[in-house]
């Protein structure tokens, strides 16, 4: 099981509790710490789950930037 | 005839354009009002919201990292070392969020007139930089104090104007951008070589504030547009809170910015009794003291 799951999200200390506990759980997790790292991995990078914070710096987990979006749920 | 007419017609004119001002007037006390609190209500939504989140963010770590310990993900000492200093990090966040929203809820119900005193502003910069030393070294900041030696006592409450101060170093961490610095002056200001007040101002060099937003900045629980897309948290209540503890002790809370320069932030408080009365005994002074140097 080496599913990679990108994790966005803004407080340092959210990021390494998750990640810690993602990666016990088998999970290649990485990590974005903003909205605009997030969709910028997302489209160039596949990632069988992606776990998004909605309030975040730069881009919100709700903004919906209509390409980037699409070209990341065709993948 | 035609005169009576005339004369008639012209006070009827005159009594519609009265009754039609006095429509006018009244829909105005009607709407604007209603206009205010549908904004206020606007603005207490906005603070659910953002409270939440901040309340939400900090226990979601202490309450993600006690899993993670308590189910033997982490094993590790240096691991532990993180954890626990992460969970001592958000308590104290979490606590001070609640002390913020005790302390405004608090500040909207009787005046706080009592316990105004004379009060040394040398020792409240003190007492705040303590009280905000372990935020302002987590974050990397340098701070520079200009207190000018010798300031006469100002009329205030200590633990009010601590308060206050803090609220303002906090702030110009949270705000204070890459420069990472801060300043913190008092001064007096003087007319004809008399202390009229003093100003207690804490600057920074960060991201600024546009003069629209800087119009609602003291308005309980407003958080501007590019704060929030910024990703910097916070309640809304520092600054309507120091404002009105300052207000309550006679004093002003002011605030310069030029965006991407920085902003300053100048507490105004009026002198206190004892300080008055030193002036008024050293004007004496100088006065009796005239005659004799000239003979």
């Amino acid at each position: 099981m080496n599913e990679r799951i990108l994790l966005v999200e803004d407080e340092e200390d959210l990021r390494m509790t998750l990640c810690d506990r993602l990666a016990a759980e088998g999970y290649v997790a990485e990590v974005a710490v903003d909205g605009k790292e997030g969709l910028r991995k997302a489209v160039h990078d596949p990632y069988d789950l992606i776990v998004l914070d909605v309030m975040l710096p730069k881009k919100n987990g709700s903004t919906k930037d209509t390409k980037d979006h699409e070209e990341v749920t065709h993948r | 005839m035609e005169a009576a007419v005339s004369g008639l017609r012209r006070r009827n004119l005159m009594a519609s354009f009265g009754v039609l001002i006095v429509l006018g007037l009244t829909m105005a006390l009607i709407v604007v009002p209603s206009q205010r609190a549908r904004r206020l209500a606007r603005l207490q939504m906005d603070f659910v919201a953002g409270v939440s989140h901040e309340l939400r963010t900090p226990l979601a770590v202490i309450s993600s990292a006690a899993e993670n310990i308590a189910h033997g993900v982490i094993e590790d000492k240096q691991q532990l070392l993180r954890y626990g200093n992460s969970i001592v990090k958000q308590s104290r966040q979490l606590t001070q969020l609640v002390e913020q929203v005790l302390q405004f809820a608090a500040t909207q119900q009787a005046p706080r007139s009592n316990g105004l005193g004379a009060v040394n502003v040398t020792d409240v910069v003190e007492a705040a930089l303590e009280a905000t030393a372990a935020t302002v070294a987590a974050a990397g900041f340098t701070v520079e104090s200009r207190l000018e030696p010798g300031l006469p006592s100002v009329t205030g409450d200590f633990n009010g104007l601590v308060q206050s101060l803090q609220n303002l170093i906090t702030n110009a961490v949270k705000y204070g951008g890459e420069k990472r610095w801060l300043g913190i002056s008092a001064r007096a200001v003087r007319e004809k070589e008399r202390a009229q007040e003093i100003e207690l101002s804490v600057e920074d060099r960060g991201m600024g504030i546009s003069k629209e937003e800087i119009a609602h900045i003291f308005e309980p629980f407003y958080r501007s547009p590019a704060v929030t897309d910024a990703g910097i948290h916070g309640t809304g209540l520092g600054l309507p809170l120091a404002r009105k503890m300052v207000e309550e002790m006679g004093g002003r809370l002011t605030a310069k910015s030029e965006l991407g320069k920085g902003s300053s932030f100048t507490i105004h408080l009026p002198l206190s009794e004892a300080a008055e009365l030193e002036h008024r005994r050293a004007a004496g002074k100088s006065r009796n003291a005239q005659p004799d140097s000239q003979t």
